[in-house]
C-alpha cells in the first residue's frame, strides 16, 4: 500500500502544469455553470403584522423551529400557530447554534424566527440550553462520551454570559426564558446523575445574568421531566423530590416561575394526581410544593404536555381520545389552575419525520398537513366547539 | 507514467481506500458461527407477534422471520423486548435483526438500518363486496366512514376536496368505522391497513380496494450489519415473489395480501 501511495505521489508530481490548469479551469467552469443554473431559495419577506385571535389565550404550543432549514417552512408554522389560535409559542435556543466560539454571537437565523413570530402576533418563550463543543473538554482526554449536554462546571459561568447576552439581544422582544431542559434527567446532563445541587449552581450563576441582561425578564426554572425514578436511579430523579431539594437550596430566590411537564399518557385529564402516577394533574403537585414553599405567587408555565396517539407505543391513546383528552385538559386548567400561564402543547411540527411514536405527538405533519387535533384545537379555540354545545 | 496508468493507479487506490473502510460485519460473522439469527420484537402487537398459549412467540412476523432464518440456512432465537427498547437492543447487539412490525425510522436516535419493506400498514380502503367503490376517486355521492382522528380521517378530508359530494362519518376506532360499512351507515370505510385485513378477514361480506397511504413495515438490523442485510433483503424478496408472504397474510388476517 505505502508502495502504491509514494507512485502515486511521484505521478502528480510530474503532471504537466499546463494541462493540469486546463482541468482546474475547466473545473471551475463547470461550477459556475451548476451555480448559475442551480434554483434559488424561495424568496421570503416578513409580511404584514397580524393578531392571534383566540377566546382561549391559554392555548400555546412548543415547536421545533432550530433544525427547519428554510425560511418559508419557518413562516408557514407560525402562521398556522396563529390560525389555530395559540397566541404564545415555546422555541428553542441552542447556545451551541448562537454562540459559536466564546463571545463571538451569530444572531442572525434566531432573529429571523423571531421577526416572523413577531409579524404573526405570537409571544416567544425561549428554552436555553445545549452546550458548545468549546466549552466541553476534548473528548480525546476523557473517559466518557462527551454529548451535547455535558456542562462542565467550569463552563456554568460561559451558559451564564450566554443567557446575559440572550436576554439583552431579545429586550423586549422575548422576555420569557427557560433556562436547562429536563435537569431531573441525566441525559440532560450528558448521562451524569442528576443532582439537584448542580441544577442550583447554574441558576445562581445564570438567572442574574438573565436579570442583568434585560431587568424585565421573566426567568422560568424547572422544566422538569414527568417521571417516577427513585432516588440513586442513573437515569434521572422523580420531579417531585427534585422539585423539593431545588428548594431546600434556595431555589425560590433563583427563579421568577416555574416551567412544567406534563403529559397524560394513557389517563384522561381529570384523572386524579398522585405522587406515583404520571398523568396530566400531576402539575398540581408540583404548585403544592411551590406553595409549600411560600412560591404561591409566582406563576405556572406548562411547557410541555399533551397525548400521543401512537399506535404501539404502550403510553399513547386512541387519536379521538387523544383530541378530546387535548381539549378537555386545555379546559380543565383554564378552569381550575389559575396559577397556570399557559398549557403548551408538544410539538407542533417536526422539520422531518421520525417515523415513530415522537410523530405522534405532533398537530401538523411535515408537510404542514394539519391533523384532525389541529383543526379540533382551532374550532375550540375559536369558541366554536361550546357554540356547538348550546 | 502513461494517463492510463495514472488512471490505474488512482483507481486501484481509490478501491483499496474504500475496502479499508467498510466496516466488518459482526452480526452476520456470529450468524455464520453460531447458526442461529437472533430476533428481536415486542410481543405485544397482535397479529404481527404476541404471545401464545405456551408463552412462545407467535403471528405473521414470527413466522416471516422463521422463513427467513430457513432461507438463510440458520435457526431463529426470538427475544421478546418492550417496544421502548427495541431499537437499544439491536444497536447494543442483544439482537442480530428486529422484525417487529416496525415502520423505518430515519434519524438520529438509532444506529439502524432497514430491510426492503415488506408490509404496507397505510390506509386502505374497504367496501362491500360487489360494490361499485373501488377506489378513493369513486366515492362521490358516496359516505366514508373513518376512526377519528387518525391518517384515514386525513386523508378523508384531503379527499372531500377533490370528489364532490363525499360525506366523512366518524368513529371512535376502526372497528367501528368497519362495522357502520356493515350496517350500511356508510359505503366504505378508510382504515389502516391492519384493521382493514383483519376485518375483511372476520367479515365474508367486505372486500380489500385499494392502497391509499403508505405505512411499510420493515426488519431492523444494525449499520454495520452490510452482509445480514444484504442476505435479508434477498430472501425477503424470495418470500414475496414466490407467494409466501400471500400466504402468511391468509393465515394470519384472512384476507389478501
Amino acid at each position: 500500500m505505502a508502495r502504491m501511495v509514494g507512485h502515486l505521489l511521484r505521478s502528480i508530481h510530474r503532471l504537466d502544469p499546463r494541462r493540469t490548469a486546463g482541468w482546474v479551469l475547466r473545473a471551475a467552469f463547470l461550477l459556475l455553470a451548476m451555480r448559475a443554473i442551480a434554483p434559488h431559495p424561495a424568496y421570503v419577506t416578513v409580511g404584514t403584522p397580524q393578531q392571534v385571535v383566540t377566546e382561549h389565550p391559554i392555548t400555546c404550543v412548543h415547536t421545533r423551529l432550530t433544525d427547519e432549514v428554510e425560511e418559508w417552512k419557518i413562516q408557514r408554522t407560525l402562521e398556522m400557530v396563529r390560525e389555530m389560535g395559540a397566541p404564545a409559542i415555546v422555541e428553542f435556543f441552542p447556545w451551541p447554534y448562537i454562540e459559536t466560539s466564546p463571545g463571538n454571537y451569530d444572531w442572525a437565523r434566531f432573529d429571523r424566527i423571531v421577526e416572523h413570530a413577531e409579524a404573526q402576533g405570537l409571544t416567544l418563550i425561549a428554552r436555553l440550553g445545549m452546550v458548545p463543543e468549546w466549552a466541553q473538554p476534548d473528548p480525546d482526554a476523557v473517559d466518557f462520551d462527551v454529548t451535547i449536554n455535558y456542562l462542565p462546571a467550569g463552563s456554568v459561568d460561559d451558559f451564564a454570559s450566554f443567557v446575559e447576552a440572550f436576554a439583552q439581544h431579545y429586550r423586549g422582544r422575548i422576555d420569557t426564558l427557560i433556562l436547562w431542559n429536563e435537569p431531573n434527567l441525566a441525559f440532560e446532563w450528558g448521562y451524569e446523575q442528576p443532582d439537584p445541587a448542580r441544577y442550583l449552581a447554574l441558576l445562581r450563576a445564570a438567572y442574574p445574568a438573565a436579570h442583568r441582561g434585560n431587568p424585565g425578564v421573566t426567568v422560568l426554572a424547572g422544566a422538569l421531566a414527568p417521571t417516577l425514578e427513585p432516588p440513586g436511579s442513573p437515569h434521572g430523579l422523580n420531579e417531585l423530590d427534585y422539585l423539593t431539594a431545588l428548594y431546600e437550596g434556595g431555589f425560590k430566590d433563583l427563579s421568577d416561575g416555574l416551567a412544567v411537564h406534563t403529559y397524560g399518557f394513557k389517563f384522561p385529564p381529570g384523572d386524579p394526581p398522585a405522587p406515583d402516577v404520571l398523568n396530566f394533574r400531576r402539575a398540581e403537585l408540583l404548585r403544592d410544593i411551590m406553595v409549600a414553599y411560600g412560591d404561591a405567587d409566582k406563576p405556572v408555565f406548562i411547557t410541555e404536555s399533551g397525548w400521543n396517539d401512537h399506535p404501539r407505543w404502550t403510553r399513547a391513546v386512541r387519536p379521538g381520545q387523544r383530541i378530546t383528552y387535548t381539549l378537555d385538559a386545555l379546559a380543565y386548567a383554564e378552569d381550575n389552575w389559575p396559577w397556570a400561564e399557559q398549557v403548551c402543547l408538544w410539538a407542533f411540527r417536526y422539520p422531518a419525520p421520525t417515523q415513530s411514536y415522537p410523530d405522534y405527538f405532533t398537530l401538523v405533519g411535515p408537510d404542514f398537513t394539519p391533523r384532525p387535533i389541529y383543526t379540533a384545537i382551532q374550532a375550540w379555540a375559536r369558541g366554536e366547539l361550546e357554540e356547538a354545545a348550546r | 507514467m502513461s494517463r492510463r496508468r495514472l488512471a490505474a493507479a488512482l483507481l486501484t487506490a481509490l478501491a483499496l481506500a474504500l475496502t479499508a473502510c467498510r466496516p466488518a460485519d459482526p452480526a452476520w460473522a456470529r450468524v455464520q458461527e453460531t447458526g442461529v439469527l437472533r430476533v428481536g420484537l415486542d410481543a405485544s402487537y397482535p397479529p404481527f407477534e404476541a404471545l401464545g398459549a405456551d408463552g412462545q412467540p407467535a403471528g405473521f412476523d414470527v413466522d416471516l422471520a422463521r422463513e427467513v432464518g430457513r432461507r438463510l440456512g440458520v435457526e431463529v432465537e426470538f427475544t421478546n423486548i418492550a417496544y421502548d427498547g427495541l431499537y437499544d437492543a439491536l444497536v447494543s447487539g442483544q439482537v442480530d435483526v428486529l422484525i417487529s412490525a416496525l415502520a423505518p425510522a430515519y434519524g438520529s436516535q438509532s444506529r439502524a438500518v432497514f430491510s426492503d419493506p415488506y408490509f404496507n400498514a397505510g390506509d386502505y380502503l374497504v367496501t362491500p363486496r360487489g360494490s361499485p367503490v373501488r377506489e378513493m376517486a369513486d366515492l362521490g355521492g358516496h359516505t366514508l366512514a373513518v376512526e377519528v382522528g387518525s391518517g384515514g380521517d386525513v386523508e378523508a378530508r384531503r379527499w372531500q376536496r377533490r370528489v364532490a359530494g363525499l360525506t366523512v362519518e366518524r368513529y371512535d376506532t376502526p372497528a367501528e368505522a368497519l362495522q357502520a360499512v356493515l350496517d350500511g351507515e356508510a359505503d366504505a370505510a378508510l382504515v389502516d391497513g391492519i384493521s382493514a385485513r383483519l376485518g375483511v378477514g372476520e367479515h365474508e361480506a367486505l372486500a380489500l380496494r385499494e392502497g391509499v397511504t403508505e405505512l411499510l413495515f420493515a426488519a431492523a438490523v444494525h449499520e454495520d450489519s452490510t452482509r445480514l442485510l444484504a442476505e435479508l433483503n434477498d430472501a425477503l424478496e424470495e418470500i414475496v415473489e414466490d407467494g409466501t408472504i400471500e400466504a402468511l397474510t391468509q393465515a394470519w388476517f384472512n384476507a389478501p395480501y
